[in-house]
Order: C-alpha cells, then structure tokens, then sequence
C-alpha cells in the first residue's frame, strides 16, 4: 500500500444531470477526442475509459454515462456504488436543467458516500457554453458561491463541441478524488483496527490499489 | 422427497418463496385454481426426486437435467403474400404465416403489409374492403389526436408543464434517433417530422405515459418500413401494446422481466448464475438497455427489423425475448466466466456486444433454448410460467404438456438433429 512507485489508481466516476445536456457527448470527447451531434440518447447506463498519467502514476478513470431520464433512475443508481467522483452536467442554454442541478446533487449525496462518510467530489460543468451562457450571465447566479453552498469542488464552463475545459474539469476532478484517497489513507493507517476495517470497507471503496 | 411434499402442499409459496420482492406480482397473476390444477407434479409419476432436501433451498436449482441443446435451423423470410390471402382478403391461415414469420422473417418488400398484420393494425381475418374501412378510420382517429397537440397555442403550453415536458423530450431525442440512417439523416430530414409529429401524437393517444426515452428508438423502424405517418403510428400503438409496460413510471415490468430472465437463466446455466451472484450482478440489470427497447441498440437496424418481426410472430412461447437475452448471455458465459469481470467490467463487457452480435446465431440459439426446455420432462413451474407454458386452469387434461406439445409440433418441421419431441417416451426415474 506504501508503495509508490507502483502506484495505479482506478477511479471510478459518474456523469449526471438532465436528458440532453451533453454527457454522452463531453465523455466521447474526452476519451475520443472527437464530437457529433449524432451521438444517440443513452439508455441505461454507459461506460468508457481514459488513462491519464499522473505525477508518474497511472490513473485509470471510468467514467460512467448516466442516462438521463429521471424514472430509469431506479435502475440506473445500482452504478452509483464505489464511485469517488463525479460530474454533474447542465446545459447553460436550458434554465431547467440548471435548476436540476440541486436536485441531482442531493440524490448523488443520498445514494453514495466515501468509506469514510464523505460526500464524492463532484465538479459542475456549465456545458454548451458555445452556445452562449445566458442562464449564468442573466440570472446573476454567483456560480463560486453556488458551488460553495452545494458542495461542489469546482465548476466549469465547457463545450464538447469546442473541446473547451474538458480536460481542466477533469483534471481538477482528479486532484480532488487524489486529496480525498489520501485522506481516507491516513486515516486507514492511522487506525489501530485497521484489519477490521479493510475487511468491512475494502470494497466500498473503488479499487484503487491493484499494485502487486 | 420433502421439497416434494412441500411443493404439492403449497406450489406458489414454495416456487415464489426466494423471490419475496415480487411474489406479489405473481400471487395476483396467478392466483392459486382449483384444486384438480396442482401442476404437473401432482400427478405426474416421473416427477423426479430432488437431490436437496434443506428446508429453503431454491426449488429451480435441484438438479434441473436438461437434456442436449437440439440444433434448429432458420427459415426462408416470407416472400410471397396474395396466395395466402383468399379472394376477400382475408389470411386464410394467420398461423401458417407467423411460423413462417418466426422462421425466417418477412422479405424487405413485404414488411409493409404484413405488419400492420403483427402489430393488430387489421385483423388477419378482415377482407380488402374492411381494411379500406379501418384506414379510413383510423386515419380520422390519427388525425384528429393530431390536431390536438398542434392546436395548443404557446402561452396555452406555459400551463400544460407536462406537454411542455413531452414536447421538449421527444424535441432532443428525435434529433438523435438512428441519424445514420438515410431516413432520419440530414439536418432537415422530413423523416425527423414525421418522428416527431408521430411521437406527439402518441402523447395524445397515451396522456399518462406520454413519451419516455426509448420509444423513439421502437418508432424509427416503423416509421422507415410503412414511409408512412399514420401506419407507422398504428403500427407504434400496436407495439407498444406488447411493451408500454417497459416505461412505466414504476418499472416494475422491467424489474419482472430481469427477474424471469434470472429464472430462465438458472434453469439453463447455473454455473453462469452463481458467477453473475458472485459479481454482484445477479440481478442482471447490464440487461435493463436489451429488454426496455428490445435490443434495438444491439444490432443493426435491418437486424432489427428482422428480430422484431420474429418475435412479433408470439412464436413459439410466451417472453421469447428473454430467450434471446438467455441466448447471448450463454454465447458470452466463456468470456465473462474466465476473464475475471467485476461488476463494473460485467456491463461494459455487455455494452461492448453492441453490433458485434450475429442475429441468426442469436435468434437459433433462442430457439434451441426453448427446445431444449420444453423436451425437460421436470421443467420448473416457474420456467413454465415464464414461457407461458403453464397456465392454470380447471381442466385437468390442459396440461403444460400438451400446450408445450401443440408448440413443439408447430416447429418440429424445422427441427434438424432433434428427435421429435411430444412423442419421445416419457424418461422415468428410480
């Protein structure tokens, strides 16, 4: 566990909001690097992979497309478990689905939790931006306070179509679930029951240590 | 023979009993008939002993012994259609043509036709002049439903949240049904109107379901087959009898059918079941996308159009579309058995199938399945019930048997490799 050198992380991570906001497409893009306004809408759930290198280790995220429409939800949040972050995404053309945003928040937070009880960092992406951001601009939302008071550790806007901040919000994604692992690390080692809880709290926890 | 005893005195409790969450469903559906229909085991001698006799062991895992999975071959589509009919119009043998249809399929130029048939559109029994008649109708009907929906002003939707609801779903998920087909591709495509108009109406026809993710993917085929707005409607509303349930808010169907598809599956691949439980994925919910729109994303859309007809045909069995979600899992049981798949890997895996799939393979692999369950002598009577092969009723001689027998007869034509099967002796145990 202390070692370093071979250190691969796994994140497993999901992407949320409102039908049509663009999660499919902000993964494709991501993984992919490439868009189109084709992409079908997503039923149940979907999944792609990227690796990232990280300080010299590896990351491997899952990222995990969510559908949209609120009553598969049932059947879709079996995939919440052992998430350590996620992307909650709305279209800043569409005020509803702005105004989802909390709503889907509060569901993230009352379905899924860290081994140690916290929330999952979750970043905002205000996505569409090319399309103008009227809903932020207009509304005089102060999207820092925002963020503050609904628990997000950032947001950004983006553009799939663009490919802009795709890679910022992921990375600071990143960061964010790195600080938490480490938390819940120190607070492993620093335990004197440590055995116990592994046994308990191992597999909540995404796998993050496939090192030997 | 205790789980016998147990299963005679009080079949449903004992059948139903591992499956609490939704014993209700079935304890409505099937309310326990008179006494004379205590199943097969009441009064079949050959009813084997079980090899596991712990109070509360799964009844449908006792060494259920299935015998060999028989080969089946497919059929030539169905490519002739005015001999069939007689000179009123009227299909003289409706059951001759959907064999034909389970077989092989219907040949492209026909489907417009015989699909208003499947679908309930016209009875196979109307003659030419009273189809006219329902045309007639039923083009009023659409249109009037039509006029519904396009009268409502703007300001009158800002007070209707749920057709402003409808109307901003169906507007984002027409712009992204099958664009790779020359039908729906192109920015001003009058194939996306047609989808469009014909989903709103349906809003109409169907106000409390009104339109949910995935029925633009069940239209997009009807609409490419009839190239017509009021037929593919009907076409829509006729399908959608076999699946609305799928969309409802509760989910309870979908959650039935991933439970009848687990029954199945434990009859056929115990072995596949326990990997799947120990993954975490016995609930099979990587299956949910297969079964809402009945594998429309899996393969391609003439696949499709070939699979959706076949199963419309209601041959050879009730849920035959579990059998061919039964058919594809066991085609992948090698790879997810030995490669270490988690729970996460075990969807991917599933979505990955994604038009890697060969329909024909698939489709004779369901229908071995079916063969192979129906030759089971001490088929579960929750497999029965699955595939509508057991259905209570008062008289005694209506058994399963002879229900699955008059199915098998009308597939034994195709049935290469396999003995015939309602008249193979009756296999009896010590």
């Amino acid at each position: 566990m202390q070692n370093n050198h071979t250190k691969e992380h796994l994140f497993k991570i999901l992407v949320i909001g409102d039908l049509g906001v663009g999660k499919t497409s902000i993964i494709k893009r991501y993984v992919h690097q490439n868009f189109s306004p084709n992409y079908r809408a997503t039923i149940g759930v979907d999944f792609a992979l990227k690796v990232l290198n990280w300080d010299q280790e590896t990351v491997r995220l899952q990222l995990w497309d969510i559908a949209g429409q609120e009553r598969f939800g049932n059947m879709t949040r079996v995939y919440y478990r052992e998430a350590m972050g996620a992307f909650i995404v709305f279209d800043v053309t569409r005020p509803a689905s702005f105004e989802a945003i909390t709503k889907w928040k509060e569901d993230l937070d009352s379905k899924l939790s860290l081994a140690n009880g916290k929330h999952v960092a979750t970043v905002l992406l205000a996505n569409k931006c090319d399309q103008g951001g009227d809903v932020l601009t207009n509304n005089g939302i102060k999207m820092e306070q925002f963020c503050q008071e609904n628990g997000f550790v950032g947001w950004y806007e983006t553009s799939a179509k663009e490919n802009i901040n795709i890679d910022e919000a992921a990375n600071c994604l990143v960061k964010h679930i790195i600080a938490s692992e480490n938390d819940m690390l120190q607070a492993e080692v620093l335990d004197t029951i440590t055995p116990q809880l592994e046994n308990d709290k191992g597999r909540t926890c995404s796998s993050c240590f496939r090192s030997q | 023979m205790t789980s016998d005893i147990r299963f005679i005195q009080d079949p449903y409790a004992t059948t139903f009993g591992g499956f609490s969450k939704v014993t209700n469903f079935f304890k409505v559906a099937l309310r326990p008939p008179g006494p004379a229909t205590h199943s097969r085991a009441a009064h079949d001698p050959s009813f084997p002993p079980q090899s596991d006799e712990e109070p509360g062991f799964e009844l449908i895992n006792c060494g259920v012994e299935l015998g060999p999975r028989p080969d089946v071959t497919r059929g030539q589509p169905l490519d002739k259609w005015e001999e069939f009919l007689d000179p009123e119009g009227r299909v003289k043998n409706p059951e001759r043509i959907k064999e034909i249809v389970f077989r092989g399929g219907v040949t492209p130029t026909l489907r417009r036709e015989v699909w208003k048939f499947l679908l309930g559109f016209y009875p196979w029994n109307s003659t030419h002049k009273e189809r006219e008649d329902i045309l007639r109708v039923k083009t009023d009907e659409y249109f009037r439903m039509k006029v519904q929906w396009k009268s409502v002003s703007e300001e009158q939707e800002m007070r209707n949240s749920l057709l402003k609801g409808y109307r901003s779903l169906i507007e984002r998920d027409v712009s992204r049904t099958d664009r790779n087909n020359t039908f729906f591709s192109g920015n001003d495509n009058p194939g996306l109107t047609l989808l469009n108009d014909v989903l709103m109406t349906y809003c109409m026809f169907n106000f409390d379901l009104g339109y949910v993710q995935g029925m633009s993917d069940l239209l997009s085929p009807l609409l490419f087959v009839t190239q017509n707005e009021v037929e593919s409607f009907w076409c829509l509303t006729g399908f959608m009898e076999l699946v609305h349930q799928n969309f409802e808010e509760s989910q309870e169907a979908m959650k039935k059918q991933l439970l009848q598809l687990s029954i199945l599956l434990k009859a056929l691949d115990p072995e596949l079941c326990d990997f799947l439980d120990s993954q975490d994925s016995g609930s099979l919910c990587f299956c949910f996308r297969w079964l809402l729109i009945w594998f429309k994303r899996e393969f391609s859309f003439e696949d499709i159009l070939t699979m959706w007809e076949v199963v419309w045909s209601r041959l050879p069995c009730d849920n035959f579309h579990l059998l061919i979600a039964c058919s594809i899992l066991q085609s992948q049981r090698g790879e997810l058995i030995g490669s270490d798949h988690d729970f996460n890997t075990i969807l991917k895996h599933i979505n990955e199938l994604t038009m890697q799939l060969d329909l024909q393979t698939v489709l004779r692999g369901a229908e071995a399945i079916y063969l192979q369950l129906t030759q089971c002598k001490e088929l579960p009577l929750k497999v029965q019930q699955v595939m509508g092969l057991y259905v209570p009723s008062s008289s005694e001689e209506d058994s399963p048997d002879s229900q699955a027998s008059e199915t098998l007869r009308l597939l034994a034509e195709s049935q290469a490799g396999a003995a015939s099967c309602d008249s193979a002796p009756v296999p009896t145990y010590p």
